[in-house]
């Protein structure tokens, strides 16, 4: 007679275990004495950030790294909001882009002007705008200096668009040298190559790419100090220890334009972030000798990003189940709502995944909770819609025969319609399930972590390698979940209504 | 107030919009004996029973059961007094057979020995076997699965049973073992049973007192017997014809 408590003892164990799996993956967060290092999305803000994770590493403390933050401002209210504790700033897009444009850049005023958070001293480098030609002409020529260029009006100048254009750009460089070229407008991308090939004499870069090292290119000095400084300083928020600012301190100096040139050329080369970083601090005295190697690096970041994805995933997938079920059988019972609120959850579906999380920051942040939050509206839909139409076909003489046979409305629910609902139910939640494990490697935009984290930083870097660091393990995680969900189905949808079963 | 009927109905109407079903239903069911609802399709009979356990409302007249008026305030508790069984036994597909018997039983948290023995009881007087009782309904016969619904409406050892065509969806040598499955689980109990049917034979077989209904209005209410020797209308003589030969 076992057999017939069986489907109660099965939802009753679902619930247990989407909250033990809620409580285990929630833990971990909860570690004290944490310092959340995040970076922008570009190579040089990731590669920064993972030197100053390492070197707090060695120095004792417990890093989080939240890399691949999109944009300046996404970093700066994390870290007023104390949601991070720590990324390399510079000193130019502290005054132009969080400032509004104040003219004084160095750190004393910029910090007087600053509440709650401070750059400390800069490392050293200074990634400005500059013009740059390739190492041989430069020497042909003797020219060093951007004034040189006066006298050579043949040389022929293609900057980027956006030089082009920007008041900091060439607008103001030729007011300030009285240049009498006419330069045109080029791809960035394009702009090396064509230098490298003779195609073009002059053009526009960042002071520390990589790529000035890798086509041998030589930077022309700005000896009116026209273009603004960008001074990397580490940026911190007033409640970081003295502890972990006297150990940033420790980078002061150590790398001037040429060599941040150099550890981008690594990147470029192929090198990942984490062994430029630890290299750099090994040759630099800063650190010993690497803690661990390569491989185990490897293990420990994968098992960080599966439990955090799981996390995610899970937290959002039991919100949306509670919610998406209770939500369904208020619907099923309301017919004239159900319209509204599917076509509700049906919008919210239509919105790009990555507009939903960028939407989530205004009203949460950045991290773990708008990702679950975000993952949650579209886990919604899924199990919503199932559960209405799992009611709606449920027969009506049954619904009428348990009316008759005395169940209240309660018991009918939860011992009839329920149960009937559970195959329709569960694939929906499946849906949902494997919907939400994809959607989550998004959520490395929005510094949530996971699997995407990888992926976004081989991205930025397009290095296959990194993306599949985290794609195949997300691949491998959506497949074991519709496996365990199908586990999961045998013990809590009852044999009939299983498909293939018997009835 | 002790009754003095099963059920009794003064002026009842119902209607479904502009269809009026049930008209002028004057009826008083006797106490411990199996009443036979007969009719034709689209006759009303379902609808009356639908009356009696308050799955449906009547639009105009007074209904009693075992004495009292309704409605009733606690409805779920009024319905678990009668036991109800349908066409096709209406079983829920996902409960063993065993737990569709013991379903609101279990519901109202009667203890599981209890539930069990009494249970297995009501299968031994249907002769089911233990082991059927495992089974889901899809994996029992018909008469396997009208036994089963017998069953669970006689679980909470109700006075008044309600039972909806429930011999109809099987084939005719099924349905005489039923009829002795029936028989043998009425007889000798103060049991009080109203039987929908469109089979006049099984309603002569099975019932004590019948009900013809036609249209929507009783034709004739007596005890069997009596409707046998005196039909009241052209209408009864014919049906008792046609079917009885």
């Amino acid at each position: 007679m076992r057999r017939g408590i069986k489907p109660t003892n099965g939802t009753h164990s679902l619930w247990a275990l989407i909250l033990a799996l809620a409580v285990l993956l929630a833990a971990p967060s909860a570690r004290a004495e944490t310092l959340r290092v995040a970076s922008k999305n570009f190579n040089e803000s990731y590669l920064l950030g993972e030197i100053a994770a390492q070197l707090l590493q060695a120095r004792g403390f417990d890093v989080e790294r939240r890399f691949g933050l999109g944009g300046t401002l996404i970093c700066y209210n994390a870290l007023v909001g104390r949601e991070i504790d720590l990324y390399v700033e510079y000193t130019g897009t502290v005054a132009q882009a969080i400032l509004g444009g104040v003219a004084d850049t160095d750190v004393g005023s910029l910090n007087a002007r600053l509440t709650g958070v401070r750059l400390l001293t800069p490392i050293g480098f200074n990634n400005s705008y500059a013009l740059v030609m390739r190492r041989q002409l430069l020497e042909s020529l003797g020219v060093s200096r951007v004034s040189d260029l006066l006298a050579q009006p043949q040389l022929d100048i293609v900057v980027s668009h956006e030089f082009l254009e920007r008041p900091d750009g060439w607008p103001g460089l030729v007011q300030t040298y009285a240049l009498p070229h006419e330069p045109r407008g080029i791809e960035h991308g394009l702009a090396y190559q064509a230098l490298a090939d003779g195609s073009i004499d002059v053009t526009d870069a960042y002071s520390t790419d990589g790529e000035l090292e890798r086509y041998d290119l030589a930077l022309l000095d700005d000896d009116r100090g026209f273009f603004p400084r960008y001074l990397a300083a580490p940026f911190v928020h007033d409640e970081v220890s003295a502890g972990a600012v006297a150990a940033l301190a420790e980078l002061t100096g150590r790398i001037d334009d040429l060599g941040m040139q150099r550890l981008n050329a690594k990147v470029l080369a192929g090198a990942d972030f984490a062994s430029v970083a630890s290299d750099f601090l090994v040759a630099e005295g800063l650190v010993s000798a690497p803690s661990d190697g390569a491989e185990s690096r490897l293990w420990r970041e994968l098992r960080r990003n599966v439990l955090r994805h799981l996390q995610l995933t899970a937290i959002a997938l039991g919100l949306a189940i509670a919610l998406g079920v209770g939500l369904g059988v208020v619907v099923y019972r309301r017919p004239r709502l159900a319209s509204a609120v599917i076509y509700v959850c049906g919008l919210l579906q239509t919105i790009p995944s990555i507009a939903l999380l960028a939407l989530m920051i205004p009203l949460f942040g950045i991290g773990l909770l708008p990702a679950i939050v975000a993952l949650f509206l579209y886990a919604l839909l899924p199990i919503l819609r199932n559960t209405v139409v799992a009611l709606v076909s449920i027969d009506g003489e049954l619904l009428r025969t348990a009316t008759a046979i005395g169940l209240s409305r309660a018991q009918r629910l939860l011992r009839v319609q329920l149960p009937l609902a559970m195959p329709a139910l569960f694939a929906g939640v499946r849906t949902a399930a494997v919907i939400s494990v994809g959607t989550a490697t998004l959520a490395a935009f929005i510094g949530a972590g996971g699997l995407g984290d990888p992926i976004v930083t081989g991205l930025s870097l397009n290095d296959t390698r990194l993306i599949l660091e985290g794609a195949v393990p997300a691949a491998v995680l959506a497949i074991l979940i519709e496996l365990s969900f199908e586990v999961l189905e045998r013990r809590v949808v009852p044999p009939p209504l299983r498909s293939g079963g018997a009835g | 107030m002790a009754a003095s009927a099963a059920v009794e109905f003064r002026d009842v109407a119902k209607s479904y919009g502009d269809l009026a079903v049930l008209r002028e239903i004057n009826l008083s069911l006797p106490l411990a004996t199996t009443t036979a609802i007969v009719g034709a399709s689209g006759s009303g009979k379902t609808t009356l029973l639908r009356l009696i356990n308050a799955l449906e409302r009547p639009d105009a007249g007074e209904l009693f059961v075992r004495g009292r008026a309704l409605p009733v305030d606690d409805v779920e508790a009024f319905r678990r007094g009668m036991g109800y069984a349908v066409q096709g036994a209406g079983l829920f597909p996902h409960l063993s057979a065993y737990a569709n018997i013991v379903l609101v039983a279990r519901a109202l948290g009667q203890d599981e020995a209890t539930l069990r023995e009494r249970a297995l009881a009501l299968a031994v007087r249907m002769q089911l076997d233990e082991a059927l009782l495992e089974r889901y309904p899809g994996e029992l016969s018909g008469g396997q699965q009208q036994r089963v619904g017998l069953c669970r409406a006689l679980m909470l050892a109700p006075d008044l049973l309600l039972l909806d065509e429930p011999f109809s969806a099987v084939d005719p040598i099924t349905r005489v073992e039923l009829y002795r499955h029936f028989e043998a689980l009425v007889d000798g109990r103060a049991l009080s049973v109203v039987l929908v049917t469109h089979d006049m034979r099984e309603a002569v077989r099975l019932a004590g007192h019948l009900v013809i209904l036609n249209a929507g209005r009783v034709a004739q209410s007596g005890a069997t017997h009596d409707v046998l020797s005196a039909p009241a209308d052209a209408y009864v003589a014919r049906l008792l014809e046609e079917q009885l030969q």
